[in-house]
């Protein structure tokens, strides 16, 4: 008996031991567990998320650009790409893919292949944009047989107008291998499409929209599990331009009117098509301009006689003239060249000189700053009249809000030291501009002498959900002035008289704006070129209306619109005119229906 | 002779409890493991686990039938049974996934002896304890170390059948049910001390041979044996599947972090361990219950523990204490094997977790088990007031 209470108490002991020993070994369980999962948690947590979670990133439609008026003029619509996507387990099936997907679509199997062959790891490539319905309808059907194979939705601009303003909208595209680490830097992928030129490069990063994204879950198959988490892209920021659709409709009618019906004009040559450039001189709202892209850069004309109001102001702001000096127009030789006026003009002063256009007035001008001893060397005197005419924006940059404006062309190397070209420069024939810049010129003298910065995007919108109406204000242009000129508001005035005699009976446009309704403030220049040995000229017409109360200023320009002298209305005048009647009709008619209302 | 209590009466309800509790946690698992399984479909692997369950409660009842006491006169036929079916399968068997471990019994049905042999040998090592400790009322440590020997010698017949298939999980809870009934059977430290320097010096010299006579030690190690030692040791670095499996699951339990990703929403383990439902059934439970989770199962086990121990201790027939030992070796040594294999606590071995992971073979022997316990309990209960 006793030896069993012995016995006993061991299995007892024994059994408390196993018991202990059972605890010990699931406190080590649990300790481990503790160590897994909630020490070193958080680092499997991602380690899964990275194992598991595919991003798919749809594209992202860019926001819409609007007319002053908040009138649509670039919106998106949607169509559809077949896509590839690459992956490893794919890499031996590609022709049999690419086979399967020419019997499909309009497309030959190696093109396919080729594209497909483009692609880069787990990122769709795009293999056909703008399917047919057609195509689309049955590659859904076969998507199945089609490992890799996907159908996106792209958006595409849809232009309201067609090709109205389309030079400076600009363009969109893919992304190319040059600028590519400037967009992956910025966070793009390399298959997003993106502003190539003009407003859509130019605003890029708000235009860019944000793309929908499905995050899906996947198993080691790459199979999916479970549901996509969905998370809704966003149109980019929309922007309201300062341009007026009607206004613009008008400007490039005329114009094609003009290149269709001058004979002069090679409609191949779009350096030599018709210019004509609106800003509201108050605030620097470009209204509307010529749609071509030599309007804003590379391209740069000679101002001819236009220029003629900044040579007075910068005599009257060096003193070397005054209101009251005046000069006989008459031919007179600097450096063996004889310069003339059109006409032998007589006496004239400096609003005379504006009216009739004096070349004689302005060379008198550009002797009398290069002073009388130094007639020989008239770097001086063109500097001076350069820092004027920089003023007024001429041989400066505009401000504008597009990719690459010209500065136009200035002559101030060594070779052009001489008076001769002095001369030249005070009256047009030297240093060359953009319609641009020649526009912001006479807006300068309109707006008393502030020159204000150029814009064509007045505001940043932020694009609406439901893809009608305006969104939230994000962001405005707010007028900006780039500098006010030197000249005193007397001398301003006095010139502004001289453009007001420019269209009175007697001046150089009377015969174009004698009989307007709105009055007109207005300078004409003719610009001599010698093209294949002829002499050519440039016709040009700038200036602002209603005078007194300048809404619009403008430029206009027809490149070799005339051959030799030749008295007839010119081709600039008649431009600006038909422009500037559309443009007052449609005043008054948004006047009367604001009455109406 | 006291009121003779009723068979119902005289059930351990919270054993039974317990078990009910493992069976919802083994179906929730299940369930998430397999509900997107697109070749058997959503309800497949429940549907199946749940009828094994039944199946093993019947098991469970019928173990009550016979008293316990009279399975010492059935030890050795049974020893014997389960000899011969492992022979036969060695024989016989049919193969499937590069092991050789079922017996075809007609009927489409298959029956795995390994399974069975584990309760055999629980109630062989216990007759053959009592009977030795019988012959030899005053144990000494030669005694003792001649009865371990005979002991591991019954254990070594079946174990090295076993391994043969090739099976290391089973083969190795044979050797922890040994050691646990050794243990309770109350022999010498001095030879239990002798056993685990005997086992560390057999650690100790493998580790020797791999470093100083490489062709010697893979004559001992079969390649893909040490391959799930690689996987276990630095599961980043080994690219072999036990490497792949373990980071996979550790993976899945760690994502569980505190409260884990809630039920059926888990993909780590499913997306990524293949057949989670069978062996690796612990990563589902961790990633999608979290710490909490994985505690209270392991409470659970705890709990059970706890209450197959004090039936061990409230029976006052040694032969009964032996089987219940021989019991809590066969589940703490799966239940510690198979969840720190997932944690990497342990090499890779296919062990099912006890009453959790899809499978009828071994949840059947593991309720066949309980049973015995539960039979253990009923008959030293009312034998307390004879």
């Amino acid at each position: 008996m006793e030896n069993n209470d012995q016995q006993e108490r061991k299995l007892f002991v024994r059994l408390n031991l196993l018991f202990l020993f059972t605890f010990i070994l699931f406190s080590i369980l649990i300790f481990r567990l503790g160590v897994v999962q909630i020490v070193n948690g958080e680092e499997y947590i991602t380690q899964t998320q990275r194992n598991t979670q595919r991003t798919i990133e749809g594209t992202a439609p860019r926001g819409y650009f609007y007319d002053r008026n908040y009138r649509e003029l670039v919106t998106n619509e949607h169509t559809y790409t077949v896509t590839f996507t690459r992956q490893r387990e794919l890499d031996d099936q590609h022709d049999q893919i690419a086979q399967k997907l020419a019997s499909l679509i309009e497309m030959d199997a190696d093109q396919i292949l080729a594209e497909m062959d483009k692609g880069i790891y787990l990122t769709p490539q795009r293999i056909k944009t703008n399917l047919t319905p057609e195509e689309m309808a049955r590659v859904a059907e076969h998507l199945d047989q089609l490992p890799g194979v996907d159908i996106i939705v792209d958006w595409n601009r849809k232009y309201i107008y067609d090709d109205l303003f389309d030079s400076f909208l600009g363009s969109v595209g893919p992304i190319t291998a040059e600028n590519s680490d400037y967009y992956l830097a910025r966070g793009y992928r390399l298959n997003e499409l993106v502003g190539r030129s003009g407003l859509e490069s130019q605003y890029e990063e708000q235009l860019r929209g944000v793309p929908s994204e499905s995050v899906i879950t996947v198993d080691r198959g790459q199979r999916i599990v479970g549901q996509p988490e969905e998370i809704p892209g966003r149109r980019g920021n929309d922007l309201v331009l300062t341009i007026d659709v009607e206004l613009q409709q008008a400007i490039e009618k005329t114009i094609e009117q003009e290149i269709r019906t001058n004979p002069n004009i090679d409609p191949k040559r779009p350096d030599s098509h018709p210019f004509f450039v609106a800003v509201n001189p108050k605030t620097g709202e470009v209204l509307g301009m010529s749609n071509n892209v030599f309007t804003y850069r590379v391209g740069a004309y000679y101002p001819g006689s236009t220029v003629k109001m900044a040579t007075v102001l910068a005599g009257l702001d060096e003193g070397v003239i005054s209101r009251y000096t005046t000069i006989l127009d008459r031919p007179i030789t600097i450096g063996g060249q004889t310069f003339r006026s059109w006409k032998a003009l007589g006496s004239v002063d400096p609003v005379r000189a504006l009216k009739y256009s004096s070349n004689i007035f302005m060379i008198n001008i550009g002797t009398k700053l290069a002073g009388s001893y130094s007639l020989s060397d008239s770097r001086k005197a063109q500097t001076i009249l350069r820092n004027h005419y920089a003023q007024f924006g001429l041989g400066v940059p505009t401000g504008i809000d597009l990719p690459g404006e010209s500065r136009g062309r200035i002559h101030d190397e060594a070779a052009y030291h001489y008076p001769g070209y002095l001369a030249q420069l005070t009256f047009g024939q030297l240093d060359e501009y953009t319609p641009l810049q020649l526009a912001q010129y006479v807006a300068t003298i309109a707006n008393d002498g502030y020159r204000m910065k150029l814009y064509l995007v007045k505001e940043i919108r932020q694009g609406t959900a439901d893809e009608e109406g305006i969104g939230k204000l994000v962001w405005q242009q707010e007028p900006t002035v780039l500098n006010r000129v030197s000249m005193s508001e007397e001398h301003l005035r006095l010139v502004q008289r001289g453009m007001e005699e420019v269209t009175s009976p007697g001046g150089t446009a009377h015969s174009t704006f004698g009989s307007f309704p709105v009055k007109v403030a207005a300078k004409t220049g003719t610009a001599q070129v010698i093209k294949n040995g002829e002499i050519w000229n440039h016709t040009l017409l700038v200036g602002y209306a209603p005078a007194d109360d300048p809404q619009i200023a403008f430029a206009s320009l027809v490149p070799f619109s005339q051959r030799g002298q030749s008295q007839t209305q010119s081709a600039a005048q008649r431009i600006a005119k038909e422009i500037l009647s559309a443009y007052f009709n449609q005043q008054e008619k948004n006047d009367g229906l604001d009455h109406a209302e | 002779m006291a009121k003779e209590k009723s068979i119902w009466q005289r059930l351990d309800y919270g054993l039974l409890f317990i078990l009910l509790l493992l069976s919802i946690c083994s179906m929730a698992a299940i369930y998430s493991a397999t509900h997107t399984n697109t070749v058997y479909g959503q309800y497949y692997f429940l549907t199946r686990q749940a009828i094994w369950y039944a199946i093993g409660f019947v098991a469970l009842f019928m173990m009550l039938v016979i008293d316990y006491r009279q399975l010492k006169h059935l030890s050795i036929p049974l020893y014997l049974l389960g000899i011969i079916m492992l022979v036969l399968v060695f024989l016989f068997g049919e193969e499937s996934k590069g092991a050789q471990r079922w017996l075809s019994i007609g009927g489409g049905f298959n029956l795995q002896p390994s399974e069975l042999m584990k309760i055999f040998l629980i109630i062989a090592l216990a007759h053959f304890l009592i009977y030795e400790q019988a012959k030899q009322p005053a144990p000494s440590f030669k005694s003792d170390l001649l009865l371990t020997i005979k002991a591991g010698l019954i254990t070594f017949l079946p174990f090295i059948l076993i391994l043969r298939q090739p099976d290391l999980g089973t083969s190795l809870v044979l050797i922890a049910v040994l050691g646990i009934m050794l243990l309770v059977a109350g022999i010498s430290w001095r030879v239990i001390l002798l056993l685990v320097l005997l086992f560390t010096s057999l650690i100790i010299g493998l580790i020797f041979l791999y470093f100083i006579n490489f062709d010697l030690f893979s004559k001992v190690i079969a390649a893909h044996q040490l391959e799930r030692i690689y996987g276990w040791l630095d599961p980043y670095a080994s690219p072999g599947e036990y490497g792949y499996q373990l980071l996979q699951a550790l993976m899945a339990i760690g994502s569980g972090h505190l409260t884990g990703k809630g039920f059926a929403t888990g993909v780590q383990a499913r997306g990524y361990i293949p057949e989670v439902h069978t062996d690796f059934i612990f990563a589902v439970i961790g990633e999608e219950f979290g710490f909490i989770g994985t505690s209270i199962l392991i409470a659970l086990y705890f709990i059970l523990i706890y209450r197959l121990i004090q039936i061990a201790l409230s029976c006052n027939d040694t032969f009964g204490s032996y089987i219940v030992g021989g019991v809590i070796g066969l589940i703490v040594f799966q239940v510690f094997q198979n969840i720190g294999m997932t944690i990497g606590l342990m090499p890779i071995t296919g062990l099912a977790l006890p009453f959790i992971s899809y499978g009828g073979s071994a949840l059947l022997t593991n309720m066949m088990a309980m049973g015995l316990v539960l039979n253990v309990h009923m008959r030293s209960k009312s034998s307390m007031f004879d």
